[in-house]
């Protein structure tokens, strides 16, 4: 049989007492079979490549399978499960809440195997006959299996696994605090060492997917979107991975159901948090510590908390000064004393931020789950400062105070009918809030002690983003066709306010609505060929007429390990994060809705890719094509409310394309990937660069990511190196400095010369090793990260700073951070 | 060919022409006269000229504005704090604004940031064009000679600003001397004389006299406008002849103020630096 790599299914009690014998040389499988059961009241069939046993005819009407999948320990759904009938074409995916339909079995019995990251893989056998299979519950083990002084790791230790969709990968942040980082085990910054997912940029956690801004990502987060992905001037994300079970990446040609964003879909699923009993966890790092509470509550629910704070604003680790040397160097008012030689500076920052994860979820029956979730997240940033110009005759105090916060929260009510299909119903608010005071006072004295002028100023920017959106989509099983029917209606208003001294500069107030209905069928034409056609149709109010936005994809199975994907799509995005670099307060963090001035974006996408796995390697391989329309640059904005008044906003177009090409090796001691990418992203403004395309900023032609983790002695080693084209850069003699009639300055390159060079190559090792064991009932896990191990200070950017047109323009060479260690440190029960 | 360079002759003369036409630092302003936007009343330039009235002498400052403009409503409170600081000292005030929008017209631009000085309209930019480039704000200071003392455009709000404010003492202290030695003939209690060599190449040795005891500040500033900067700072010298030597390794070719900053008064030599 194993020459034939037959998948044979039976039930133990059918066989018991039967014992065949029978011999038969050189006869194919069929001849075998009947000759083995002949006369034993057995039966068998083939069924998608099984051959099943049994002791009546088999009859040959499709079943469809349902269930749950759950975790084996805490009872928490497992969502983006992977569930299969082992060499056979048929196979689903679980839900959010863990649950999952696999329709068209064609036999009674059969077995399924259920997978997800960091689970041991379970085969289990599945009788479609048994009433009580009706609806059947699965339940993984943790690969982690902590004992008494010792752990034992399960080997084949893995951290992604690539979706059902193409482009879509699925990561479980369980295993975040194995990936090497810096400060702080951070989800978006692991994310980072994917195949298609920048990994250059240090300083910031901003996911640059395929040629693409991180702007133009959605991040959801139990239905929630995120306006604040990030805390600490964009070094750490928002996202605290003791909240977060699961993450999807979608990183382009996502299917109809997503609609808000042009080039990726990040769609993080809260933990729900232990149904069986109380669980709590303590962790700290070098820039921040935590805790996590998790209680069982009424007969089936559940309820989830977790906070984590900075105590950088209280004690200022080298760690956070040398992070914080790097993110500053040469921007902000630093800039100032760079161009006046007669200036002093001093300059001290206080940084805090917290955020808050908070879920409720209630079974009311196997059928019937709703959650309610909330997120906070706080950032304040206090900046003073004080200059001294002309020995002491100018002095000037600034204390600058600046204030970011999202909160936001959604109920989520799911339901499975009868007949198989599902609906769910959301509704979520997110707010987006900025609030920047600065106060400056100044003392002018003509000769020492004698004061000719003084006075103070107070200046106030503020900007807040307000949307409420409710969802219901309904999901029907229907012979071949999987359908999906949705409705979503999101509104949004917006304000910004500038005042001066009580003054009022600017004052706007705008709301917006989007209706969108959305619809797509998953046909599986066969059992190898399966073709997704969609269609979402989106309404802005400023608009008359419904876009419309066909998305299609295609999978061919070539095998039950191999298949061929192809997706195109049509995308349109109604919100624009305003960045400008040349402002160096905190008002850049500001989202703004497209009006008449700023119309929205629009994208199409094209992607391809082959997907195969032989024994224990993944190998994928994806080609890409992004075309964006009306990507806007607010360089020449003082303000980013200018956008609705008077600015002057440039918009224009980008296109992107790329390979990449992954090997993943999943199971064995070592396990881990190696990828690369080769990529172009490339923009045209017909404003900018005297109207000739360009290299965007963060284009990188080739990306060499490795990863691989594995057991060495008593601790969880791993590493990454990486290899990446250098960033694009413009030479200091082809900027200008561009100046407007109203005053505005922005920094622009002569005709043909944006970002035509490129900084040297750049590579870098970091390693983790990760300790974890149990003891007096708790679970003790230990990190040191080891970031830039043989300290490779290559240039990481350029940083430019100009104040007016008669001043030089003067550039600064950023390198990256040496050799640094972080510590992690982490208490469970 | 010769007609290509006659064309470039053309547009050099043209432009030319119109470079002799906007004035510049050092330059003696001519008389202009508008009616003001924020009363009933006419303007003239030379109402405040002192020795052509026989009257009062002033220091005039001529703000360029244009009402859509974010800098320069960021700075409209504060050129009315510095306007109320110095108006008794002698320095008049000229808002010359453009771009009225609907909701801040000449009055309400007046209302909205708290501004008392007259302002002129200059939509077709008739006044701008004989002092400015083109891009607003712009700020030109005219002393009591009708002499410009500082052009630039930019705003003058803190950090920036320094040289205005700097400028502006200075233009103030010399008509305030000025006028006092008129009135009581006191002898100088200081006096600055020819710096050494000018014009110069790197080095040029600057010579002071001090007949009563009083603080001392040497600047630099460069003529264009463009920078403010300080030489030496003494807390107390006592009566005697001074010399201090100027190394301008650091600062390129033109013309510069040397400025001598004491108790009594603010005295200014020009000199040439030649690299």
């Amino acid at each position: 049989m194993r020459q034939y790599d037959l998948s044979i299914v039976y039930q133990d009690d059918h066989l018991t007492g039967k014992s065949v014998n029978a011999s038969c040389s050189n006869c194919s499988i069929d001849e075998a079979l009947s000759v083995l059961l002949t006369g034993k009241e057995l039966y068998w069939t083939r069924q998608n490549n099984q051959i099943i046993i049994s002791p009546n005819p088999i009859l040959q009407r499709p079943y469809k399978i349902t269930g749950y999948v759950k975790d084996k320990i805490s009872g928490e759904f497992i969502a983006y499960a992977n569930i299969h009938i082992p060499n056979s074409y048929l196979g689903s995916v679980s839900s959010e809440n863990g649950f999952f339909i696999i329709p068209n079995v064609q036999s009674e019995l059969c077995t399924l195997q259920v997978s997800y990251i960091g689970y041991e893989t379970q085969t289990l056998l599945f009788d479609n006959n048994e009433e009580n299979n009706s609806i059947i519950q699965i339940n993984l083990s943790p690969k982690i299996i902590s004992g008494k002084g010792i752990t034992v790791m399960g080997e084949g230790y893995d951290m992604i696994q690539q979706g059902k969709q193409i482009s879509q990968i699925s990561y479980s942040p369980k295993n975040v605090a194995n990936i090497p980082n810096l400060g702080e085990n951070d989800v978006l910054r692991s994310l980072q060492l994917l195949p298609g997912i920048q990994a250059g940029n240090v300083g910031s956690v901003g996911l640059f997917i395929r040629g693409g801004t991180p702007d133009q990502n959605q991040i959801l987060l139990d239905g929630i979107t995120l306006y604040q992905m990030d805390h600490f001037f964009g070094f750490v994300s928002s996202i605290n991975p003791e909240a977060i079970k699961d993450i999807q990446v979608y990183k382009s040609g996502f299917p109809v159901r997503f609609g808000e964003r042009v080039n990726s879909i990040i769609n993080l699923t809260g933990k729900n948090g232990d149904m069986n009993q109380t669980r709590f966890s303590l962790h700290t790092n070098q820039l921040s510590s935590g805790f996590s509470i998790q209680q069982p509550i009424f007969r089936s629910g559940s309820i989830i908390l977790t906070y984590r704070s900075t105590f950088a604003d209280q004690y200022h680790t080298d760690f956070y000064n040398k992070i914080y040397r790097f993110l500053i160097e040469g921007s902000g008012y630093g800039a100032i004393i760079q161009t006046d030689s007669t200036a002093t500076e001093s300059y001290t920052p206080t940084f805090d931020f917290s955020d808050i994860n908070a879920k409720f979820t209630y079974l009311f029956s196997e059928k019937d789950i709703i959650y309610f979730s909330y997120y906070k997240s706080n950032d304040e940033l206090l900046e003073k400062s004080k200059f001294n110009f002309g020995s002491d005759s100018f002095i000037i105090d600034i204390e600058d105070n600046t204030k970011w916060k999202n909160n936001g929260k959604s109920f989520k009510m799911s339901h499975q009918w009868e007949n198989y299909s599902f609906t769910n119903f959301l509704i979520s608010q997110s707010t987006y809030y900025s609030n920047y005071i600065s106060n400056k006072s100044w003392v002018y004295e003509s000769i020492p002690d004698r004061i000719l002028f003084s006075d103070t100023l107070e200046f106030l920017e503020k900007n807040e983003i307000n949307d409420l959106t409710i969802q219901f989509d309904h999901n029907i099983v229907f012979k071949n066709h999987n359908i999906l029917l949705g409705i979503k209606n999101s509104s949004y208003q917006s304000s910004f306010d500038i005042v001066q001294d009580q003054d009022s500069i600017f004052y706007k107030d705008i709301s917006r609505k989007t209706a969108s209905l959305f619809g797509e069928d998953e046909f599986s034409i066969t059992n190898r060929f399966i073709l997704n056609t969609g269609l979402r149709a989106t309404q802005y109010s400023d608009e008359n007429n419904w876009s419309l936005l066909p998305r299609v994809a295609l999978m061919y199975k070539l095998n039950p390990m191999s298949n061929m994907k192809l997706a195109v799509g049509k995308y349109i995005q109604y919100m624009h994060r305003f960045s400008n670099d040349f402002i160096s307060s905190g008002n850049k963090f500001v989202w703004l809705l497209s009006s008449d001035r700023l119309k929205p974006i629009t994208a199409n996408h094209f992607v391809g890719g082959f997907y195969t796995t032989i024994n224990n390697y993944v190998f994928n391989t994806e080609v890409y094509f992004n075309q964006k329309k009306n990507i806007a640059s607010f360089s020449r904005l003082l303000f980013p409310g200018d956008t609705y008044d008077n600015g002057e906003v440039i918009q224009g177009n980008e296109y992107s394309k790329g390979i990449e090409v992954l090997i993943q090796k999943t199971k064995g001691k070592m396990t881990g990937w190696v990828s690369y990418h080769y990529a172009k992203s490339e923009w045209s403004f017909d404003d900018l660069n005297g109207g000739i395309t360009f290299l965007s900023d963060h284009d990188r032609t080739h990306e060499f990511k490795f990863v691989t983790t594995t057991k060495i002695g008593p601790l969880r080693v791993t590493f990454s190196w990486l290899f990446l084209s250098g960033k694009v850069y413009t030479n200091k003699n082809d900027l200008v400095i561009y100046e407007d009639e109203l005053g505005n300055i922005s920094l622009e390159a002569k005709p043909g010369t944006f970002n035509n060079k490129r900084l040297p190559n750049i590579h870098r090792l970091d390693i983790n090793l990760f300790k974890s064991f149990k003891k007096m009932g708790l679970e003790w896990q230990f990190g040191v990260s080891l970031f830039n191990v043989y300290n490779n200070r290559y240039i990481s950017h350029k940083q430019y700073t100009f104040a007016s047109t008669n001043q030089p323009i003067i550039v600064n060479d950023v390198k990256l951070i040496g050799f640094t260690p972080t510590l992690y440190f982490r208490l469970s029960r | 060919m010769n007609k290509r360079k006659h064309i470039i002759i053309l547009l050099v003369l043209a432009m030319c022409s119109l470079w002799g036409q906007r004035y510049r630092v050092g330059d003696y302003v001519e008389n202009f006269s508008d009616s003001l936007c924020s009363a009933n009343a006419q303007w003239s330039l030379f109402d405040y000229y002192g020795d052509v009235n026989g009257g009062n002498q002033h220091v005039i400052w001529l703000i360029f504005f244009n009402s859509s403009s974010r800098k320069c409503q960021l700075e409209a409170s504060y050129t009315q704090l510095i306007y109320e600081t110095f108006n008794e000292d002698g320095l008049v005030t000229l808002g010359i604004g453009s771009g009225w929008e609907e909701n801040l017209t000449c009055k309400g631009w007046a209302k909205n940031f708290g501004v008392t000085f007259p302002i002129i309209s200059d939509d077709r930019l008739n006044l701008r064009s004989l002092f400015a480039d083109g891009t607003v704000p712009h700020h030109v200071l005219i002393d009591h000679t009708m002499r410009i003392v500082y052009s630039a455009k930019g705003s003058i709000m803190p950090p920036n600003g320094s040289d205005f404010l700097v400028t502006l003492n200075t233009a103030l202290q010399n008509m305030n001397t000025l006028s006092s030695i008129h009135d009581d003939i006191l002898p100088q209690k200081v006096k600055l004389n020819p710096c050494y060599p000018n014009p110069f190449n790197n080095k040029t040795t600057i010579n002071y006299e001090v007949r009563e005891q009083t603080h001392v500040a040497i600047n630099v500033i460069d003529i264009q406008g463009n920078g403010f900067y300080p030489l030496k700072m003494y807390n107390a010298q006592t009566p005697g002849r001074y010399s201090f030597s100027w190394n301008a390794d650091e600062f390129s070719s033109g013309v510069y103020f040397i400025q001598l900053v004491t108790d009594f008064q603010t005295l200014n030599q020009k000199v040439l630096l030649v690299k």
